[in-house]
């Protein structure tokens, strides 16, 4: 049994009367601890897709399971992180984290915020609120406050797409060495395949109208991944080529398109 | 600082023109009481404390209708974010009730609470709560989605997304909603004061004009434009302008 199974997703949203179709049978099978990425243009239905495994979606039709328990809402087992960090800006760095930890008693719920944000090395900011805070370090401590909660899989939905590209290589390595020390499963939607070389086990490359798996691509390269230049570029490069074809073959149907009309 | 001076030279030269003016002109007291005489009275009424009694009585009643108004606006504004059927319908009511100045309601008010302090702390709750209802209803409507997604991905829903999350969210708008609260109040305090019975600063004002006494009456009328310029710019405004920095709806200075 597969840890996390996606069979068979359809979603369609109405539009302008019409109905589109976002999601075409989409099947993905991710296992215990793999980093997955989600990679596609935009457009391409990858975040509905996170979002359904979120439960924040429901898919029109098909399967999906959690340790073989149905997805129908959102739950603390699927932590999720956003392309904005989404703290509430109403409480400390600390008690943002301690956020999901209801339930525990507080010295407990305490303790674990500090453990997490010392992953996401933060601690010394505990205290602060988050406009005081850094795009980068926001984004941090969302991150540590998806993981507080110990969820079974860490949902990234392009979670580096807001900041400058040198907090974006920063926050890669930040997150891959978390990936390591945690062994948490991840699924992680992004539209830079830099990016997706830089972080994944293996790369679901997707394509749009609709919304369809193109390719599942596993990346063999030992971790950390920077040491692995070279050979991250030639995985680059065969994904790019990929992609490429399929961009023509996007670009003819628009101008069939637009001859129809 | 140069702020500072700039204001200071325009409100000496400004009470100078005027001082000046009622000389020249040898305008009567009753028409136009000259600065100078303003300030007299204004020493007087400070000397022989009634200015503090009545600041103290109006302050009083203000305290007591905006604590009703904010509690009234809180629990209407949730009511009508929450239930569309509400919105459609006392929500309709609310804003046309907006459009009505509060004081109006004071003949109403005296003949069913008399002439008295109730019927001017009734002025005040009116105008006031309903301020505070449309901002609290606005506030808790326009709670950013992601906030919402964000704390649902979190196991919250339901009563405890509501106090954890959409409350405090809002908490901006319940702090506009109480400055613009303190502003209808504070006017319709005066008004109904003007109109009922004291002591208080509007009542003193309609006994001075009564006895000609129009030094007096432009001394309560500056009282009355300081109070309500001191607290609204330098703390209800400061205030919010301190939340909207912390809640990210303001970049920080």
């Amino acid at each position: 049994m597969m840890f996390l199974k996606i069979d068979g997703i359809q979603k369609s949203f109405g539009k302008d009367g019409r109905r589109e179709q976002v999601l075409k049978d989409i099947s993905i099978d991710v296992r215990e601890g793999e980093f997955v990425s989600l990679l596609g243009p935009s457009g391409c239905g990858k975040s509905t897709l996170l979002n359904i495994v979120a439960g924040l979606n429901r898919p029109d039709s098909g399967v999906l399971q959690l340790d073989g328990r149905d997805i129908v809402k959102p739950g603390k087992e699927r932590g999720m992180v956003f392309q904005q960090a989404a703290l509430f800006p109403w409480l400390t760095v600390e008690e943002n984290v301690m956020f999901p930890l209801k339930g525990i008693p507080k010295e407990k719920a305490r303790e674990i915020a500090k453990k997490y944000l010392r992953l996401v090395q933060l601690s010394q900011y505990a205290g602060h609120h988050p406009h005081e805070l850094s795009g980068g370090m926001q984004q941090r401590v969302s991150i540590a406050r998806a993981l507080a909660m110990d969820p079974a899989v860490l949902l990234m939905d392009e979670p580096f797409g807001a900041l400058d590209e040198q907090t974006r290589m920063r926050l890669q390595g930040v997150l891959e060495e978390i990936w390591m020390e945690t062994k948490k499963t991840i699924i992680f939607v992004t539209h830079s395949i830099q990016e997706a070389v830089r972080l994944s086990d293996r790369i679901i490359v997707m394509g749009t109208h609709p919304g369809r798996v193109l390719k599942d691509i596993e990346v063999r390269l030992g971790r950390p991944r920077e040491g692995h230049l070279k050979e991250m570029a030639a995985y680059e490069e065969s994904i790019l080529d990929m992609l490429k074809t399929e961009n023509d073959k996007v670009e003819e149907e628009e101008r069939n398109h637009a001859v129809g009309y | 600082m140069r702020l500072v001076i700039k204001r200071l030279v325009f409100f000496v030269s400004l009470f100078l023109v005027w001082e000046l003016a009622v000389r020249l002109f040898q305008i009567p007291a009753v028409l136009l009481p000259a600065p100078t005489d303003v300030f007299r009275a204004l020493g007087e009424m400070i000397a022989d404390g009634t200015l503090f009694r009545d600041l103290g009585a109006s302050f009083m009643r203000l305290l007591v209708g905006l604590a009703i108004a904010l509690l009234i606006g809180l629990l209407l504004g949730i009511l009508l974010a929450k239930s569309k059927t509400a919105d459609d319908t006392l929500g309709s009511l609310i804003l046309a009730l907006q459009s009505i100045p509060s004081i109006v309601w004071l003949p109403l008010a005296i003949m069913w609470f008399g002439l008295n302090e109730k019927s001017v702390i009734f002025i005040i709750v009116l105008g006031a709560a309903i301020v505070m209802t449309i901002n609290v209803r606005t506030g808790i409507q326009n709670v950013s989605p992601i906030y919402l997604k964000a704390a649902q991905t979190m196991g919250s829903s339901g009563p405890d997304l509501f106090f954890r999350v959409m409350l405090p969210a809002s908490v901006p708008y319940f702090v506009t909603g109480t400055r613009l609260a303190w502003a209808f109040g504070w006017r319709a305090l005066m008004a109904g004061e003007l109109l009922s019975t004291g002591p208080g600063l509007g009542y003193t004002l309609k006994y001075a004009s009564d006895f000609g006494r129009m030094d007096m009456v432009l001394g309560i009328m500056i009282v009355i434009g300081i109070i309500g310029v001191t607290v609204d710019l330098l703390l209800f405004q400061r205030f919010e302008q301190q939340v909207r920095v912390k809640w990210g709806l303001e970049p920080s200075v």
